[in-house]
C-alpha cells in the first residue's frame, strides 16, 4: 500500500507539471458549467438541483476518464522506463493501484471545479445536500469505472492517443445496453432487461442523490475487474509478450 | 562467496529462441563482462537476471534467493542500468533519485544518507535542480547509475553503461564502476573489446544465446597452453596440482588432441617445464606447449570464423 501512494503522488505530481492535464480538467469544468447554464438551462427551470448536470455527468466521465490515464502506462512502455519500474521491488498491484489513485485524484480536482455550481444554486434556493452528495459520490464511481477502462487501455498499447480511443470505446461499450435506442430495435421489455446493465443508464438514480447498493457494487465490481486485467496484462509481459 | 547464479537460462519469444543455454556464477566483489555480438543474447540474460522477464528455462539466483519464485524479495538486491537510461525527462534529479528510493523500499532513516552518498558517487551535485530532459548524455548516464545503486544492491547490472557517450564521460562512468567492483558483483554488457579490457576481470562470451566462452580477463601470459595427442582422462587433474597452476581454464577436443589451457599465478613461461614433465610422466606426445594469451580479441577473431571452429569447452 505504502508502495501505490508512492506511485501515485509520484504520478499526481508528474500529471500536474503537465498542460495536457490542465486542458483535460479545464474542458471539463467548461463543458459541465456550460451544460447546467445554459444547454440545461438552470436559470429558465425553477428547481433548485443539480440533477440536470448529473444526467450528463455519465458522458462527461466517458470523456475525461480516459484522457486522464492515456498515458499511464503507454508512455512507460514507449520511453523504456518501465524497464526501471519492473526491476525495482513493487509489486503489480501496487503499481496499478498506484496509477489508479493518480487519475482518480485528478478526477476528483475537475468534480471539485464544478462545487461553485452546487454554492450557486443553493443561493437561489435550498440546495438538497444529501441528494447532491449521493450525486458527487455516484460521478466518483462511474468515474472510477472509466478510469480503469482508461488504464486498462494503456496497457495494451505504447502509443497514448490510440489508449484514449481505446479507452473511449470501452467506456462505450459499457454505456451501451442503456442507451434509448434499443426500445425501437428490441421492444420495451427487453430494453428495459438491457438498461440494468447500462452503467450510464444505472446512473439516473445516482443523479437523483439515490446511491442504490447494487449500483455501487456494479460500479466498484467492474472497476476491480478492469484493473486486474489491467494488472494481469502488465504482468504477461515478464514473459515476453 | 557466489552471489549470483544464473542456471542453463533459455528464452524463448513467441517461437524465437533467444537463450539457449546460459549458465554462470559470479563472486561478490568482482565485475564480469557479458560480450558478444550483437543478438546474440546479452541483453535478454541481463532482462532475466533483473527479473524483468521471466525465463521459460533455468533459474537465477541473486543473494541466494530465487528470482521467479520471490521476486521482490531478490529484486532487492538487484540494481540495473537499462541501455540508454529511459528516465522520467519531466522529473527534477533530486525528485526523482528520492522517488526511486521510496519505490525501491530504502526506509526513510537511511534515505538520506543513500541519496547523499550516490549523488556524490555519480557526481550529481551540481544538477540536482534540474529537469532530467535538460541534461547532457552522460548525466543522464549517470542519474541511471545513481538510481541503480540507490537501495544499495549488492548487484549491479548495466546494459551497455558507456554507449553514446563521450571519452571523458566514459572514463569518469569506468571509474565508478571499477570502485564499485571491489565491493559488490557488476555485470556489464558490451561490444566494445577496450571497455571489457578496461573494467572486468572476467568475460562470458555470448554467442547464439549460449555461453561459448568464460574467461579471465587482463592476466596477459598467466595462461599456459598445452596441446597433447590422446591425452589421459587424470591429465587435467594433473596439470592443475603443478606448483602455481590455478586451474584448468579450458579443455578443447580436436580429433585426437586435445587443447588444455592452464591459469597460473606466476608467468606462465616459467612454468611450461613443469607441464612438459607432466606430460612425460604420462608417456604422452606433446604437440605444442607454449604461454597462451586468452586475449578476449583472439576469441571475437575466432568468433568471425566460429562456424567451423570447435566449441570451446569451459
Amino acid at each position: 500500500m505504502g508502495h501505490s501512494l508512492t506511485v501515485a503522488t509520484k504520478e499526481l505530481r508528474s500529471s500536474l507539471n503537465s498542460p495536457l492535464a490542465y486542458v483535460f480538467i479545464g474542458v471539463f469544468t467548461i463543458a459541465s458549467w456550460a451544460i447546467f447554464f445554459f444547454v440545461e438551462k438552470f436559470f429558465a427551470r425553477d428547481e433548485a438541483t443539480m440533477r440536470s448536470l448529473f444526467t450528463w455527468m455519465p458522458w462527461l466521465l466517458l470523456a475525461v476518464g480516459p484522457a486522464l490515464t492515456m498515458s499511464l502506462w503507454a508512455s512507460e512502455r514507449r520511453v523504456g522506463t518501465w524497464e526501471i519500474l519492473a526491476t525495482s521491488p513493487v509489486s503489480t498491484s501496487n503499481l496499478v493501484v498506484g496509477k489508479f489513485l493518480a487519475a482518480l485524484g485528478l478526477l476528483v480536482l475537475a468534480l471539485a471545479f464544478t462545487i461553485p455550481i452546487a454554492t450557486t444554486v443553493n443561493g437561489f434556493g435550498n440546495l438538497d445536500f444529501g441528494a447532491t452528495l449521493g450525486g458527487y459520490l455516484g460521478c466518483v464511481l462511474l468515474g472510477s469505472v472509466f478510469i480503469a477502462a482508461g488504464l486498462f487501455c494503456s496497457s495494451l498499447v505504447q502509443d497514448e492517443l490510440v489508449a484514449l480511443v481505446l479507452g473511449w470505446t470501452i467506456g462505450a461499450v459499457l454505456m451501451l445496453p442503456g442507451l434509448g435506442f434499443w426500445e425501437s430495435l428490441v421492444g420495451t421489455n427487453a430494453a428495459s432487461a438491457l438498461r440494468q446493465f447500462g452503467v450510464g443508464a444505472r446512473f439516473e438514480a445516482s443523479a437523483r442523490g439515490l446511491l442504490e447498493l447494487r449500483d455501487i457494487v456494479l460500479y466498484i465490481s467492474l472497476t476491480v475487474g478492469l484493473l486486474s486485467a489491467n494488472g494481469a496484462v502488465v504482468a504477461s509481459r515478464r514473459h515476453g509478450n | 562467496m557466489i552471489n549470483l547464479q544464473a542456471e542453463r537460462l533459455g528464452h524463448l519469444y513467441g517461437d524465437h529462441r533467444a537463450l539457449v543455454d546460459v549458465s554462470f556464477e559470479i563472486e561478490q566483489g568482482s565485475v564480469v563482462g557479458l560480450v558478444g555480438p550483437n543478438g546474440a543474447g546479452k541483453s535478454t540474460t541481463m532482462k532475466i537476471l533483473t527479473g524483468y522477464l521471466v525465463p521459460s528455462f533455468g533459474s537465477v539466483r541473486v543473494a541466494g534467493i530465487d528470482m521467479v519464485a520471490s521476486r521482490l524479495a531478490a529484486q532487492r538486491h538487484v540494481g540495473y542500468l537499462p541501455e540508454s537510461a529511459p528516465l522520467y525527462k519531466d522529473m527534477v534529479v533530486q525528485d526523482y533519485l528520492a522517488y526511486m528510493a521510496r519505490l525501491k523500499g530504502v526506509d526513510s532513516g537511511n534515505r538520506a544518507r543513500r541519496l547523499g552518498f550516490v549523488v556524490s558517487a555519480c557526481s550529481l551535485r551540481d544538477v540536482l535542480t534540474q529537469p532530467i530532459g535538460s541534461l547532457s548524455k552522460g548525466f543522464r548516464q549517470r542519474v541511471g547509475l545513481a538510481q541503480a545503486m540507490v537501495h544499495d544492491p549488492s548487484i549491479l547490472i548495466l546494459d551497455e553503461p558507456t554507449s553514446g557517450l563521450d571519452p571523458n564521460q566514459i572514463l569518469e562512468i569506468r571509474d565508478v564502476i571499477r570502485d564499485l567492483g571491489k565491493s559488490k558483483t557488476v555485470v556489464l554488457s558490451t561490444h566494445v573489446l577496450s571497455e571489457v579490457e578496461a573494467m572486468c576481470r572476467r568475460a562470458v562470451v555470448i554467442v547464439g544465446g549460449s555461453v561459448h566462452a568464460d574467461v579471465p580477463v587482463g592476466q596477459g601470459d598467466h595462461e599456459a597452453e598445452i596441446v597433447v595427442v590422446d591425452a589421459p582422462s587424470d591429465l587435467a587433474d594433473a596439470f592443475a596440482k603443478v606448483p602455481h597452476a590455478v586451474r584448468v581454464a579450458s579443455i578443447t577436443k580436436d580429433g585426437n588432441s586435445t587443447r588444455f589451457r592452464v591459469t597460473t599465478s606466476k608467468s606462465a613461461q616459467s612454468l611450461l617445464e613443469s607441464f612438459g614433465r607432466v606430460c612425460a610422466e604420462r608417456r604422452c606426445v606433446v604437440a605444442a606447449l607454449g604461454s597462451a594469451r586468452t586475449d578476449l580479441e583472439d576469441i571475437f577473431r575466432k568468433l568471425q570464423s566460429a562456424k567451423s571452429a570447435p566449441k570451446e569447452v569451459v
